[in-house]
């Protein structure tokens, strides 16, 4: 379940990557490129709750991050 | 880049080490710092800060290499004043100035941090109720907007502040752990924003792209070019915009895990990644929503709908909610400290109720600019202190952690180094309106060298009071 989460995910985050260059040189339209990062976005926190961070980081003592 | 993270604060989670010096066990390698920075500082207020460059009327060629140039001093100043001192003794920011100011010194220095923590946040709470008002089809405030345009405005605000302080005062770790999933994605949404922007805007060629910068320039400011920044103040803000983690030694905290001080560059993937790309990303997403729909307007939520859809949406929400929530947590932790006896959980909510109401006034986000750099007026200097005493107060006979060896509540030398320059600094920038960047090395530099006079001349009269005693 694990490995295949992390299969999808890693996927996920490829797709998030290829997209915007996929539509930069003009092989998706605008619509299709804007679908297919809404599924990716929705695959990505879908999936990667089971593989990353299982505990939660803290990290209080710094600044805000600007 | 999550796995080492993680890495990095499991450590947190097991052992906190706030009054000891981190033992070798729990320190990690370079490689965890790199991914933590970059996902750190790809946060919501990178939205707001691009697209007020283009604003401001900073010419393309000043953002790509003042940026460039201004970046690499802030990891100079991580790498070679913060992340030797912390690699050495291993100390929280408090704690270290704790044996150096006293403790009751300390406690002020928390409340001012507090203080801006709350303004920050409020920021980060306008930037994502730009986002969740786009279903609503909420009209949003016009950039030189000091009041909220509509009551609808005040509302979605004070929801979106309701939830982030109730979070932040329950279930802060969960946030801790979802900012951890959405960093990697967020980095990528960020660069996607820029190539689909940069595409919109039609330009195959720099001077292309030049001359479109410079017509959303002319539109943005009604027909003429007026330049508030050029490349001195481009550097200046990028290199002190983190003032209070680099200079100010903050990041003491952070870097007390690192194995060795040349952990300190890893903090090039925070710059280069958010205060770099993410910068001159959401600048291009002003600049095509210019050509595209005539609006200068730098309301994050509707800019990066227009370019990445419903991602960028949630981008807006995600990046705003997950800085916001630490950010109010610590300033609950500083009024905490301030006010013993009283809980967290109510000291959190006060302060997301602070950073609601600032939120509600939509001039703190579009000032986002002047803001930072008061910010790092006011706060980095202690850091000075801390520089000042770790190298040159044995040199100068200046006994270093001179609170702790004297068993001080306020030590005077401290208090006064940091408020004559903070104060000059003040009156320049209100008084006389110079911009605040101008003021965060000069008021560093003052504070660290009155520090070390007024040490030495306080150590001086003390030792003839000694003897006439004698």
């Amino acid at each position: 379940m694990r490995t295949l989460c992390k299969c999808i995910g890693l996927s996920s985050i490829m797709v998030t990557f290829v997209l915007p260059f996929a539509y930069f040189i003009g092989l998706i339209s605008l619509e299709m490129m804007k679908q297919g990062l809404l599924i990716a976005t929705v695959l990505w926190f879908a999936t990667s709750v089971f593989w990353i961070g299982k505990k939660a980081p803290v990290n209080l003592d710094g600044d805000p991050l600007l | 880049m999550t796995e080492s993270t993680e890495e990095v604060h499991e450590s947190h989670l097991v052992e906190e080490f706030e009054s000891t010096p981190v033992p070798a066990r729990a320190q990690k390698g370079a490689r965890a710092f790199w991914g933590m920075y970059a996902g750190e500082h790809a946060a919501g207020t990178e939205f707001m800060i691009g697209p007020l460059f283009l604003l401001a009327g900073v010419s393309l060629h000043n953002i790509f290499w003042g940026l460039l140039l201004g970046n690499f001093l802030a990891v100079l100043s991580w790498r070679f004043v913060c992340a030797p001192i912390a690699t050495k003794a291993r100390l929280t920011l408090y704690f270290h100035l704790e044996k150096i100011a006293g403790k009751n010194l300390v406690k002020v220095y928390n409340l001012a941090n507090g203080v801006l923590f709350c303004f920050l946040a409020g920021a980060m709470i306008t930037v994502s109720a730009t986002a969740v008002g786009i279903p609503f089809n909420l009209e949003m405030p016009a950039f030189d907007a000091i009041y909220p345009n509509s009551v609808s405005f005040v509302m979605i605000v004070v929801a979106v502040g309701v939830v982030i302080s109730a979070v932040a005062g329950f279930g802060y770790n969960a946030v801790s752990r979802f900012a951890n999933i959405a960093s990697p994605w967020m980095v990528l949404i960020f660069l996607g924003c820029g190539i689909v922007a940069l595409k919109q805007l039609g330009v195959d060629s720099w001077a292309g792209l030049e001359a479109i910068w410079t017509e959303s320039i002319v539109f943005a400011q009604g027909g003429e070019v007026e330049t508030s920044m050029g490349f001195l103040e481009v550097v200046l803000f990028a290199w002190f915009c983190n003032a209070a983690m680099h200079v100010g030694m903050s990041d003491l905290s952070v870097f007390r895990y690192a194995k060795k001080a040349s952990s300190g560059w890893a903090t090039a993937g925070g710059m280069y990644v958010g205060h770099y790309m993410a910068w001159i990303a959401a600048a291009l997403m002003l600049a095509a929503q210019i050509k595209l729909t005539q609006s200068a307007d730098p309301v994050p939520g509707p800019m990066a709908f227009n370019v990445v859809g419903i991602a960028g949406i949630i981008c807006v929400v995600v990046a705003g909610w997950t800085t916001a929530n630490p950010t109010i947590y610590r300033a609950g932790l500083a009024f905490q400290a301030m006010l013993p006896g009283t809980s967290r959980l109510s000291m959190t909510l006060l302060a997301g109720s602070v950073a609601t109401i600032a939120a509600i006034f939509p001039a703190f986000a579009f000032k986002l600019l002047g803001f930072v750099g008061l910010y790092g007026t006011i706060l980095a200097p202690m850091g000075a202190v801390i520089f000042a005493d770790w190298h040159f107060s044995k040199r100068l006979g200046v006994t270093p952690f001179h609170a702790e060896a004297n068993g001080l509540g306020v030590n005077k030398s401290v208090l006064f180094a940091w408020l004559i320059p903070v104060v000059v600094s003040l009156y320049f920038i209100f008084a006389q309106g110079v911009t605040t960047w101008y003021f965060v090395l000069p008021a560093w530099m003052a504070c660290g060298v009155l520090f070390l006079l007024f040490s030495r001349m306080r150590g001086g009269l003390r030792s003839r009071l000694q003897r006439k005693e004698e």
